[in-house]
């Protein structure tokens, strides 16, 4: 597989698979993932993905770092380079409430891309999005998979509260506020669906690569 | 468990309980910790934690705790002036606190967290692995007067070196002291250390960041430390790129309209703390303990982790220049820098008769 391998600081690695964002991307780095995963290289505390990129964060105290990159090297080049394919699993359905004080923004996405807000609502809830990567804030999904037609630049200030499962749009990307924060991304609806419990093992309830679908209440 | 407690009457602001680090990146959770982790180990093993126990991290202002039992502490971080019933007393030493005296801390004089340490560790909440206390709105939260904090009571040590009783003072002062300025540069102005990023070929001058002096903007936090100074200049790029693709944040800087630096539209990728990035406005932020785990600004260096205490100590407003230091050498002063807090947490258990 093709790669390329970078430290990120000096205690973690960044091993970056593809150039660009896309679904075929995103399955490469879950190959990529799952097989490092599954290596259990000695001295790796843990591998996370990101949109195309892996960070392997080490245990320098007690691992030689230059044997866990051999090591990582290792698996990498064992890896077929052919586009990985498609995991199955199970749809995780996020019950979305849109538009109205949820969805502040759903009229100006409307207004942006010349389409009724009925048809920014199906377009959104019909798509099947892929969790890339969680990130910004605990348990906050990046999500692949927003039809073009939806695409539209994010706020032009960003507001200073957005409400907890707000579900929001910005350029090719889609996610869920997992709590309150300031944000600028185009809210269009918000979910009561729990996102991030520390209570609960593990406490995100989405993980990268799930499935995810928004549907209608 | 816990069966001796302290109580908080006054505390300077930012002030919170910190232990280890979260091992939750994979939900997208910030390691969070100590701002300054060596004083926080070193506090610890003066009274013979674990360097990662639970202790407090002391923000700028005044501190006053009152100790109902005979207490072990350590004080370490930033320069305050201590005082034992009104009697001052050391830093990076281990105190035995009198039963019904009082600790009072003023404000720092050099750095910015003062550490106190509590033999036994503080017994708190565990959010997510780690007693660490927050800013992002979950798990454990800041510190305020009136706050009772409970901890494990430990032996008193059965020997205390020779100790030093202060006259009048209901205070005994060990007569060993951990030398932390031979340790770390902790307060010093010495460069600190950067190791090159992915991102460098992107800059117009790969060396921008070495030979000059930026300032630490005031807005410094537990996320990250932005310097001002001249904007570095990038040059245009074909490297990976979207449209939008970094975090929907409003934390850090907007992209400036009027500025002259083109924005560079990346697809985020990891960051950790250290991580320095390039701001749309040309300037740079080096990412602290509670920093998001991924970022979609140029990763332009990365400060070596034995130099972020460094960093979280200097106070805002003050100089701050940098140099190059290679992968290997920060990782090789880290494993140094561990295993001198390790010798230490011996020899101080040995003389503590722990």
């Amino acid at each position: 597989m093709h790669y390329t391998l970078w430290p990120l600081g000096d205690q973690a690695l960044l091993v970056r698979l593809r150039e660009h964002i896309g679904l075929a991307e995103h399955r490469t780095t879950q190959r990529a993932l799952q097989a490092l995963r599954t290596a259990s290289v000695p001295g790796v505390r843990a591998v996370t993905a990101s949109y195309t990129s892996l960070c392997v964060e080490m245990d320098i105290a007690h691992a030689d770092p230059a044997r866990i990159e051999a090591r990582i090297a290792e698996v990498l080049d064992l890896l077929p380079d052919a586009d990985a394919v498609d995991m199955e699993r199970p749809f995780i359905d996020i019950g979305t409430h849109y538009g109205g004080s949820d969805g502040p923004d759903l009229g100006a996405v409307a207004e942006l891309t010349g389409l009724s807000t009925r048809a920014v609502i199906d377009l959104h809830a019909g798509a099947e999005y892929r969790v890339a990567m969680l990130g910004f804030l605990p348990g906050f999904p990046y999500l692949l998979g927003l039809p073009e037609a939806l695409q539209v630049p994010r706020l032009e200030s960003p507001r200073a509260r957005v409400a907890p499962g707000s579900v929001a749009i910005a350029g090719a990307q889609a996610g869920i506020y997992s709590q309150e924060s300031p944000g600028g991304w185009r809210v269009i609806g918000r979910t009561e669906a729990w996102l991030f419990d520390p209570t609960r093992s593990p406490p995100h309830r989405l993980s990268v690569g799930d499935r995810v679908r928004f549907v209608p209440l | 468990m816990s069966d001796a407690a302290i109580q908080i009457r006054r505390i300077a602001p930012l002030s919170s309980v910190q232990a280890g680090e979260r091992e939750w990146r994979s939900a997208g959770v910030p390691p969070g910790g100590p701002m300054d982790d060596f004083s926080h180990a070193v506090a610890n093993v003066l009274v013979g934690n674990r360097p990662d126990s639970a202790a407090l991290e002391i923000g700028f202002g005044h501190t006053e705790i009152a100790f109902s039992e005979a207490t072990l502490v350590a004080i370490t971080g930033a320069r305050v002036e201590a005082r034992s019933n009104g009697v001052r007393v050391p830093a990076w030493r281990p105190l035995l606190i009198a039963a019904g005296s009082t600790l009072t801390l003023g404000p720092a004089s050099a750095g910015r967290f003062a550490y106190l340490a509590v033999a036994g560790g503080i017994v708190s909440d565990t959010w997510l692995g780690s007693q660490s206390a927050t800013v992002h709105g979950m798990g454990p939260r800041a510190l305020k007067a009136r706050d009772r904090l409970d901890f494990n009571a430990s032996r008193l040590p059965a020997a205390f070196g020779q100790s030093v009783p202060l006259r009048g003072a209901p205070a005994l002062v060990a007569n060993w002291w951990a030398d932390a300025e031979g340790l770390i540069d902790v307060f010093g102005e010495a460069p600190l250390r950067l190791m090159p990023a992915t991102h460098v070929p992107l800059l117009a001058d790969r060396n921008a960041l070495f030979g000059r002096t930026f300032l630490l903007a005031p807005t410094a936090n537990r996320m990250a430390a932005m310097l001002d100074g001249d904007p570095i200049e990038t040059r245009p790029t074909s490297g990976p790129r979207m449209s939008g693709a970094e975090a929907p944040e409003a934390t850090l800087e907007r992209a400036d309209p009027a500025s002259s630096h083109p924005r560079t539209e990346l697809i985020s990728e990891p960051v950790t703390p250290g991580t320095v990035q390039l701001l749309p406005s040309g300037k740079p932020v080096v990412l602290l303990r509670e920093a998001g785990v991924t970022g979609g600004y140029p990763r332009i260096a990365h400060l070596a982790s034995i130099d972020i205490a460094r960093l979280a100590q200097r106070p805002p407003g003050s100089a701050v220049r940098f140099e190059s230091i290679s992968v290997g050498t920060a990782q090789w002063l880290w494993r140094w820098r561990r295993q001198r807090i390790a010798r230490l947490a011996i020899a101080a258990r040995a003389r503590l008769g722990l």
